[in-house]
Order: structure tokens, then C-alpha cells, then sequence
């Protein structure tokens, strides 16, 4: 179990219900082996620093996950394939930075 | 008697300056962020350029996670690669600012064309040959 940080962008033009189905299949491919999303957080609509593919706003959302490495090649073609999905960024958390959000603690991992 | 020179001395002396302290000492900023712009904002310049260590006064290591997690940033569009700059016309004094970037100059003003008025032509050539005349 390691401590991961995910920012996905979708793209402005999808509606709320694009937005959910986003998420849930992320939670899908996180639980495939026995990870967990501790944390959702919704920024929703943020302007662009710069404009990407003529657009100039995105729906954020960043989730906190603990999850065992070999979810992410999954998570990662998913995110990649998924033509909703704008960017998506998957970071390790370092493990200090994942104790003090208390990241693996519930896992015992 | 010999002048002494105290460690503290000689640090001092480095160009007359106080030692910069990066705002992640005097913050006690534990973890870089990326997502936190509002803090790599300070890092960066009004042209978007990462500063350099002699400006933000980072060590080697903060300097490294600042980088990283600009970089990070900019990819996810929460920070600017570039942004523009205009500049002011007439103020040549600021064509560069702390971080040492350069600015573009504002365009010289070119000299018209000199006029010769007619009559000071004449008394210059007369003098001309007054002079000959003379030396001859």
C-alpha cells in the first residue's frame, strides 16, 4: 500500500453526470485490488493558466488514494483513453506528507 | 596586531548583503505542494520564470521540490509557462528588475536629418578661404 495523489481534469462541456461517471469508474479500478480513495475533492470549474485544446476553463477534482502500485497501469490507461478526461496527473506521495493526512493509517498497511 | 576575521565577517562581506532567507524557512512550509499556487506564485517571476536560488534564497533541496512542483503545475494548467509583460514606454530604469531578467528596450528615437542652414554654409566656406589665403 502506497500513498498517491490523483488530479484529473475533465473537460468543461461535460455535464455533472459525465463528471460522476468519471469518478465512480476511478473508484472501480482503485478497488480492483484492494486500494481505497480516502478523499475526493472537488474544486469543480478552474480557469486555465493557459488555454488547452481552445478551452479555457476545466472541472478539477483531486483524489487522495492508498492503493498497492499495481492498480495504477489500469488507472493510468483509463485516464489516458478516457476522451472526457482532459489531463490527469498521478503523484506518490512522500510518506510523511501521507502520515500527516493520515493517508495510510486506516489501511494498516 | 592582526585583523581577525570572524566566519560571520567574511559572510558579510559576500557582496555587502544580509543572507536571503527563503520564504519556506520563515513559513516552515514542510511539503511543496504543487497544487498550492498561491505559494509557487512567490517563486516565480511576473514573466512566470522560476527565480533563481540567489533571488528566493532556497537551498538546493527546496530549490529542486520548488522546481518539481512548478513543473507539476504548469502541466495541470494551474500556473502559466509564460505570461506577457508589457512595458512602459520612457522608463529605461527599469528595463531590468531584481531577478535580472531582461526586458525589451524601448525603441531609440531616430536623429532626422540635419539641416544645413544656407547662410552659415556660406560664412564657414568664406573663412575656409580667408584661411588659405593666408597660409599661402
Amino acid at each position: 500500500m502506497r500513498a498517491y495523489e490523483l488530479m484529473v481534469i475533465v473537460d468543461a462541456d461535460v455535464d455533472d453526470a459525465g463528471v460522476k461517471a468519471v469518478n465512480s469508474r476511478i473508484g472501480e479500478l482503485i478497488a480492483a485490488d484492494g486500494g481505497e480513495v480516502v478523499k475526493t475533492d472537488a474544486w469543480g470549474r478552474r480557469r486555465y493558466a493557459y488555454p488547452i485544446k481552445h478551452k479555457l476553463e476545466g472541472i478539477y477534482t483531486v483524489f487522495d488514494i492508498a492503493t498497492p502500485a499495481s492498480n495504477l497501469d489500469e488507472l493510468d490507461r483509463f485516464l489516458r483513453l478516457a476522451d472526457d478526461v482532459v489531463r490527469h496527473k498521478i503523484i506518490r506521495l512522500p510518506d510523511s506528507e501521507a502520515e500527516r493526512r493520515g493517508l495510510l493509517g486506516t489501511a494498516a498497511g | 596586531m592582526k585583523p581577525k576575521r570572524s566566519s560571520k565577517g567574511r559572510d558579510a562581506a559576500r557582496r555587502g548583503g544580509k543572507k536571503k532567507v527563503s520564504v519556506l524557512n520563515t513559513e516552515q512550509v514542510e511539503y511543496v505542494d504543487w497544487k498550492d499556487v498561491n505559494l509557487l506564485r512567490r517563486f516565480m517571476s511576473d514573466r512566470a520564470k522560476i527565480r533563481a536560488r540567489r533571488v528566493s534564497g532556497n537551498d538546493s533541496q527546496q530549490q529542486r521540490e520548488v522546481a518539481r512542483a512548478i513543473k507539476n503545475a504548469r502541466e495541470m494548467a494551474l500556473l502559466p509557462y509564460t505570461s506577457r509583460v508589457t512595458t512602459q514606454r520612457g522608463r529605461p530604469s527599469r528595463d531590468r528588475d531584481d531577478d535580472g531578467e531582461r526586458r525589451p528596450r524601448p525603441p531609440r528615437e531616430e536623429p532626422g536629418p540635419i539641416e544645413f542652414e544656407p547662410i552659415e554654409a556660406e560664412t564657414a566656406t568664406e573663412q575656409a578661404e580667408g584661411a588659405e589665403e593666408v597660409a599661402s
